[in-house]
């Protein structure tokens, strides 16, 4: 969607047009439930929390003010929603080791990784990595690497500041990373 | 493991962000770059990572189950919408 038009239609829900709000949304609306989804890891809370993003983004969109892009925006309403969710569940935020640890004696990853993109197994461990990540460094993991948005535009999302963004995602990278790895270094043992 | 007298491996943990991100200033890449070509285990965990994070930019994107969309558009029809004309 072009600035452009974003912006006419910011324009045209504020002057009392919904339809123009669904149109502003409908692009953003399977972004908001993936993060939802990153961030709750429960596809029931992730959906309340869709909903939840889109009214609030809706009476509030007069705030918006257009310094940053409208998704930009509205992932951090979404993310401030989610989060408020996991508050009142109290799910305590958890955290990685203080340290990463090289591994001693790293070995290199082998096989074909297309082939493995073809695979159900491998969508599983991929997920099954994530799991294991705690929320804070998975959001931040999945906004920058999976949705592709920039460390700066993450750190707008997350409330965060940039080294702080930068920190999380290599500590994020890393741990799945260790967790990938017996996998792929599996594959090398089976080859030989 | 130090490969190179002038750097260590505490170095690439702290240079590893910005270099995987393509933001390393240039000499510090350059000089990365001298460590990694003499030091194995950097280079697969620098390689191994770059393979873990195009795993993951290579997922297919989310999408929206049908009955999920159905139901957020009838909570907008009913929380914001106005009534159709009879």
């Amino acid at each position: 969607m072009l600035k452009t038009d974003q912006d006419a239609l910011v324009q045209a829900t504020l002057a009392g047009d919904p339809q123009a709000f669904q149109t502003l949304i409908e692009p953003h609306a399977p972004g908001v439930y993936g993060l939802a989804l990153q961030i709750t890891r429960n596809p029931v809370e992730a959906e309340e929390v869709l909903q939840d993003a889109m009214l609030t983004a809706y009476s509030r969109l007069s705030t918006f003010r257009g310094a940053s892009s409208f998704k930009t925006w509205l992932y951090r309403v979404a993310t401030n929603a989610a989060l408020m969710r996991l508050r009142k569940a109290k799910r305590a935020p958890e955290s990685l080791p203080e340290d990463w640890e090289k591994p001693a004696d790293p070995r290199p990853w082998t096989g074909d990784p297309e082939a493995w993109f073809a695979r159900e197994e491998f969508r599983q461990i991929l997920n099954q990595a994530l799991d294991s990540l705690p929320e804070i460094y998975r959001t931040t993991f999945w906004l920058r690497d999976v949705e592709g948005l920039s460390n700066q535009e993450v750190a707008e999302i997350m409330g965060l500041t940039l080294p702080a963004v930068k920190s999380r995602i290599l500590r994020a990278r890393l741990h799945l990373r260790d967790q990938l790895a017996p996998y792929f270094e599996e594959r090398l043992r089976d080859a030989s | 493991m130090h490969h190179d007298p002038g750097h260590d491996c505490s170095h690439l943990k702290e240079a590893l962000a910005d270099y995987l991100d393509g933001d390393l200033d240039t000499e510090l890449c350059r000089e990365l770059h001298a460590h990694l070509k003499d030091c194995h285990p950097c280079r697969v965990v620098v390689d191994s990572t770059r393979q873990t994070i195009r795993f993951f930019s290579q997922e297919r994107p989310v999408q929206l189950p049908p009955e999920v969309q159905r139901r957020l558009q009838e909570t907008l029809k009913t929380r914001i919408l106005p009534p159709e004309e009879p």
